[in-house]
């Protein structure tokens, strides 16, 4: 009986936390965005603007909920709906703060002790894309259309390097269960977090968890100087601001998963190791948690503003030409390592190498790619005199 | 086989109910455009009805009994209107529930890894593919070709051939003995009716049935099964699709740089 | 016609060495500008209903018509500005002046300007011969309805009698009592009316006058 009545409550506190977490993300979001841009941002509605939330959700909820005509209404209705389910259920296996010393009352995690954590994460993350397709599909409106296309392609692509690059860690702690992936690197201190052994697979789960999310700069699928909006262009309302829900609940499960996955959790040498056992040992190992969870979400909405988005034959040339082969060839390092038992410093070594040379060989290839297809390239490579008659030859 | 027909009519019964239920649902004619689809319905589900009360599956556990028929009838139902949606979007959307229920079913039968690896595979690429194409291609329908090809009444008889072979298995003595294989027998008539998914199911039978002494269910065990027992099995699955990614990649028209 | 393709300058693409090819340094260089911006901000924008911009002198805003010495309006109703405007907002009715304005023939019994269809071109400003029509400063014009916004002549000159002692409004020609064309002597040369260099081609036009250079070619009058 307690055992549901706990499961319950940390339903509860998910459920219900997380939409109120999303709505202050946005706002932290355009405090930033408006920081990066030297304007002040939204300020009018509370003090610094902290009731803003509150007044954007008041609007969505009281807005004219539009469907429009011409669209398929059952999925139309459902698109959203599946957008928020899916990623929400996501974070069911994701431990949110130190699950063996949890208080009594409150578990940390709605589903322990789930033997394929991560598959089950990724798993039901693909099925958010199902969102984003029937959403796009039918909407039926060309630029709906135009943004579920490129957001599934995206996402079935990007789904491969993701889910290579954890392979790495579960082959190293030999297990799927995020917390033990978690209790493994908090009993191994700082040096045994995943960032030190296999900062390649971070890098390339990172990258590939913001395609995953739609997030800049991979956000093709709503890129509003081409697309308007992209999939949720005819959504207005609660319907729209479902999506939203939808995409920001992802990014806070990317982000505690990097946190757990590669930074240690709740681990902090010092403050919370896995032999501190005062009092309040769980609000602060949760306290450190959350500040890194924190930490990756500005750094998420940091690159928004620093990198300029991709376009699309990039976005499927960094997928496919470089993470793919690249998460590939950490899974084999990670095996060998394993096999031949040899000690972290290699995987560090091989991860850093890997890197490198992936960098000398696109170098190279893009440099005879260059070489190909400019004519002014060939101009400035030939002889002076070669130059003038191939620049009378004309070019177009 | 007459012996088998005589001695349970109910599920004989019931087969040909559901398969006529089927043939009055099936697309394909312009005349079953204009069909009323509820007797078609109302046959299908009396007939399932009737063979589900022949097989006579029963769960101890309320919970999980509530979650296989809930699973069950899903996969049933999904798969029924995934065959007779006259939109291929539909069907491929109705595909990716069929997907989901038999995932359900590998849940209750201990094997997440199995069924989040379908998710990830069926559900959250190859369906999302088929929408992909169909999407792009075919936005009004099947296409003519599509339509002639598409047999829908000698597809249907032949699947309730097998499935009506299956039940026959089933319900001979022989095969009869433990009260799991009553339970698989639905789960057979949802693979029956998503042709793509029977493959891991099938492994999942047969590790339940084989291999008890591994630890079923638990990732090791799978694994181990998989890379061990299976291990030339799985290596040439993997090489004939490769074959296949080689072939597709060989047969597509190639294009100019730069053009899409 | 076409320039010769020696004067054709190519422009390579830059080549990308090794950290280019790896994004991480221009990432990481990138996060620090925006990381700056973040944690020593210091806004560029106003906070508009507090802070009042700064407008320039020449900006154009609502009209207004403006007064004589005797608190009569100026406008004399000979349609001029009605004529130039493009977006045909000014409606005006003439009538004959009262007795004991003997310094002009007709005044504007009614004149509408519909603030809606206006443009803010300012060309009425440009047609008055006694600059009696005035562009102001005022941008923040508000009506609850569409007629609120039909300025007549007692509402614009209610807005002069606002602004007219306003710094940044002042009555902008003071030439005689009824402005430039009561003490009209001969056509005044009109330069261009902005700076431009001294080898610009409207530099060298130096139109005489609004009156003879209107309806003639631009040519003849270069000098």
């Amino acid at each position: 009986m307690t055992e549901i009545l706990v499961t319950l409550l940390t339903v509860l506190v998910v459920v219900g936390a997380i939409p109120g977490v999303c709505n202050y993300l946005i706002l932290l979001e355009r405090k930033m965005a408006a920081w990066m841009q030297d304007r002040v941002g939204p300020n009018r509605v509370g003090p610094w603007g902290l009731l803003q939330p509150l007044a954007d959700g008041i609007k969505l909820l009281l807005k004219e909920e539009v469907i429009p005509g011409h669209v398929d209404r059952a999925l139309y209705i459902m698109a959203p709906m599946i957008s928020v389910f899916t990623t929400m259920l996501a974070l069911a296996v994701v431990p949110f703060g130190p699950v063996e010393d949890a208080p009594w009352w409150l578990r940390f995690i709605i589903a322990p002790n789930i033997d394929i954590g991560l598959v089950f994460i990724f798993a039901i993350t693909s099925l958010a894309v199902y969102g984003i397709i029937l959403g796009g599909w039918a909407s039926n409106s060309k630029y709906s259309a135009l943004g579920a296309l490129r957001a599934s392609a995206q996402v079935v692509s990007y789904e491969i390097p993701l889910g290579m690059s954890v392979l790495g860690i579960a082959l190293m702690s030999g297990t799927l269960n995020l917390e033990q992936i978690q209790s493994q690197q908090a009993a191994a201190g700082l040096l045994g977090w995943n960032i030190w052994i296999q900062p390649l697979a971070c890098l390339i789960f990172f990258t590939s968890s913001l395609a995953e999310a739609n997030r800049l700069p991979f956000d093709l699928a709503e890129c509003e100087q081409e697309l308007v909006g992209g999939w949720h262009t005819e959504y207005s309302a609660l319907k729209w601001a479902l999506f939203f829900l939808g995409e920001y609940t992802h990014v806070i499960t990317i982000s505690f998963l990097t946190s757990i996955l590669f930074f240690g959790g709740w681990h902090f040498p010092g403050i919370a190791t896995a032999e501190s056992t005062y009092m309040f040992a769980w609000l602060v190992k949760l306290m450190v948690l959350m500040t890194k969870v924190f930490m990756c979400i500005i750094l998420i909405m940091l690159l928004r503003w620093t990198i300029p988005r991709f376009r699309f034959d990039q976005l499927m040339e960094l997928a496919w030409k470089i993470m793919i082969p690249l998460s590939l060839f950490n899974v084999v390092l990670v095996m060998i390592c394993r096999h031949f038992e040899l000690s972290n410093v290699w995987l560090l070594t091989g991860s850093v190498t890997m890197f490198c040379v992936w960098g000398i060989v696109s170098t190279n290839m893009r440099r005879s790619e260059l070489q190909a297809k400019s004519p002014g390239y060939r101009m400035a490579a030939a002889a002076p005199v070669a130059a003038t008659s191939a620049a009378s030859g004309g070019h177009h | 086989m007459m012996q088998w027909m005589t001695g349970h009519p109910v599920s004989v019964f019931g087969l040909i109910l559901w398969a006529a239920g089927i043939l009055w649902l099936m697309p394909g004619t312009k005349i079953a455009a204009s069909r009323p689809r509820i007797p078609g319905l109302v046959m299908s589900t009396l007939g399932v009805l009737a063979l589900c009360g022949s097989a006579g599956a029963g769960q101890s556990d309320l919970a999980a009994s509530f979650l296989f028929w809930l699973f069950a009838v899903g996969a049933l139902v999904s798969g029924v209107l995934m065959i007779t949606a006259t939109y291929p979007v539909y069907s491929a959307l109705w595909f990716a529930v069929v997907t989901l229920c038999t995932c359900g079913l590998f849940v209750l039968r201990s094997a997440p890894f199995l069924a989040a690896a379908t998710i990830i595979v069926y559900a959250g690429a190859v369906i999302v593919t088929f929408l992909f194409v169909i999407m792009l291609a075919q936005q009004s329908g099947a296409a003519g070709y599509d339509q002639t090809s598409r047999q829908g009444k000698m597809a249907t008889i032949s699947a309730f051939v097998l499935l009506g072979a299956i039940v026959m298995a089933v319900q001979t003595p022989a095969a009869a003995g433990s009260p799991v294989v009553a339970g698989d027998a639905v789960a057979g008539d949802a693979v029956a009716a998503a042709p793509a998914v029977s493959n891991p199911a099938t492994v999942a039978n047969t590790l339940s049935l084989k291999d008890e002494q591994h630890e079923v269910g638990n990732l090791k065990g799978l694994g181990r099964s998989l890379f061990g027992d299976y291990l030339y099995a799985v290596e040439m699955a993997g090489t004939l699709l490769l074959i296949a990614c080689i072939g597709a990649i060989a047969i597509a028209p190639r294009r100019e740089q730069g053009t899409l | 016609m076409s320039e010769s393709s020696k004067q054709v300058k190519w422009v390579e693409e830059p080549e990308l060495g090794f950290w280019e090819a790896t994004f991480v340094p221009a990432i990481i260089q990138g996060l620090k500008t925006t990381l700056n911006h973040v944690i020593s901000h210091k806004a560029v924008t106003e906070e508009y209903p507090e802070v009042k911009p700064d407008l320039p002198l020449h900006y154009r805003g609502v009209h207004r018509l403006n007064r004589d010495e005797k608190d009569r309006v100026k406008c004399v109703a000979c349609m001029l500005c009605a004529t130039a405007c493009p977006a045909r907002c000014i409606t005006i009715e003439a009538a004959p002046a009262p007795k004991d304005w003997p310094d002009r023939d007709k005044f504007p019994k009614s004149f509408v300007l519909d603030e809606l269809r206006c443009i803010y071109c300012g060309m009425c400003e440009e047609a008055c011969p006694v600059d009696a029509i005035e562009l102001t400063h005022i941008y923040d014009l508000t009506g609850e309805n569409r007629d609120d916004l039909m300025y007549d002549r007692e509402k614009l000159l209610g807005v002069y009698d606002e602004t007219k002692d306003n710094p940044r409004d002042p009555v902008r020609t003071k030439r005689g009592k009824l402005g430039a064309a009561a003490d009209f002597q001969g056509l005044p040369t009109l330069g261009p009316a902005t700076d431009v260099a001294g080898n610009d081609r409207s530099a060298r036009t130096g139109t005489s006058g609004v009156i003879a250079g209107s309806g003639a070619p631009a040519k003849e009058n270069r000098s």
